[in-house]
């Protein structure tokens, strides 16, 4: 009988590959946009790239080249890493907010997504609040960096108002220096005429 | 006399506690399981959803522990069980182009998903572990750490 010796031969080996289970791996995975960026593994021995999502890299130790990169079963990655992937955060929830010209005053189209963001701060709890105030480039950098501090702030006491916690709350000014649209200095253009608030 | 130096000394004593509290913590605690915990220094804090952590903060899971952290630049970790990291470098200022996000990892598994940071200034991001470092060009990746 063949069979059951050809059985403990499989069995051997399945023993043997599972005591080998890589103990450092690293392993390349599709951004939620379905886009794949690039990793490197390096260390005092080599770099290895890896271009392809489901592609893994295992090194052995700090002194070991890091191998080269070879596909990784969607069964394996669930195995090993389903703890950790499971409690990744949520996105966060973004809205921009418009404002008008050279003023904290928010757009009309603006004001209707003041309730959509309170709902969706209690609705996240514990979560922070994260108030980025831009403009576009018209006028000095200085000068719209204080533009966006006000825009910002002017949010944060709306929230504030409507019962956001203010401990929860950050305002910030990222000033001309973050652009929706990208434009030359000293271009008016609204959509950079913004408030973005994050909620994480 | 007396009374205004006392007044100016609570104050100057306050003064960077505020400043801490409001600028100081990188990110959040989400979604924790089981057993996990933070270490600040000597300080020991059981973690739970919602607890700011701060630079160096020693984020620690136990064999049944697991937890998820958001950062200021939309950075997400996550830990799976028996694991430990720390964030040791985290610099997120647009206005001045000011970037920075260095993670070591010491032990366990963990899930990684690139923020602002990483988009803006991917040369600034560094995954660092006992065994190699990963450079990261905006992107996924999952990363299994067994210490010897």
């Amino acid at each position: 009988m063949k069979s059951p010796r050809f059985l403990f031969l499989v069995l051997g080996m399945l023993l043997i590959s599972s005591c080998s289970a890589p103990k450092n791996l690293f392993v390349l995975m599709p951004d939620v946009d379905g886009t794949v960026g690039t990793i490197s593994v390096k260390n005092n021995a080599g770099e290895q790239f890896v271009k392809s999502a489901g592609t893994a890299v295992k090194v052995k130790d700090a002194h070991t080249t890091p191998g080269l990169p070879k596909p990784i079963a969607e069964k394996d990655i669930q195995k090993i890493f389903q703890s950790a992937v499971s409690v990744t955060p949520d996105p966060p929830a973004r809205f921009i907010l418009q404002f008008k010209f050279d003023t904290t005053m928010l757009a009309e189209t603006s004001l209707a997504k003041l309730s959509q963001i309170t709902a969706t701060v209690k609705e996240r709890q514990p979560c922070d609040v994260r108030i980025v105030g831009h403009t576009d480039t018209a006028g000095p950098a200085q000068k719209n960096w204080e533009l966006g501090l006000q825009r910002a702030k002017t949010v944060k006491q709306i929230l504030i108002d409507q019962g956001i916690d203010v401990d929860q709350i950050q305002a910030v000014s990222h000033g001309e220096k973050d652009l929706l649209i990208l434009t030359p200095d000293n271009v008016q253009e609204p959509k950079n005429r913004r408030v973005e608030v994050l909620v994480r | 006399m007396r009374k205004f130096i006392i007044l100016i000394w609570i104050i100057g004593l306050l003064m960077p506690a505020t400043a801490l509290s409001q600028e100081d913590f990188i990110g959040g605690l989400r979604n924790v399981r089981g057993t996990a915990m933070v270490k600040r220094g000597e300080q020991q804090i059981p973690a739970r959803d919602g607890l700011r952590i701060h630079l160096n903060d020693v984020l620690i899971t136990k064999k049944d522990g697991a937890m998820g952290v958001v950062f200021k630049d939309d950075t997400r970790i996550s830990l799976g069980p028996d694991s430990k990291m720390s964030i040791t470098r985290f610099v997120y200022h647009p206005a001045q182009h000011k970037y920075g996000f260095i993670t070591q990892m010491i032990k366990g598994t963990a899930s990684y998903i690139s923020g602002a940071i990483g988009k803006t200034s991917p040369d600034a991001v560094k995954f660092k572990t006992p065994v190699a470092t990963i450079g990261i060009r905006g992107t996924t990746f999952l990363a299994k750490i067994e210490p010897d």
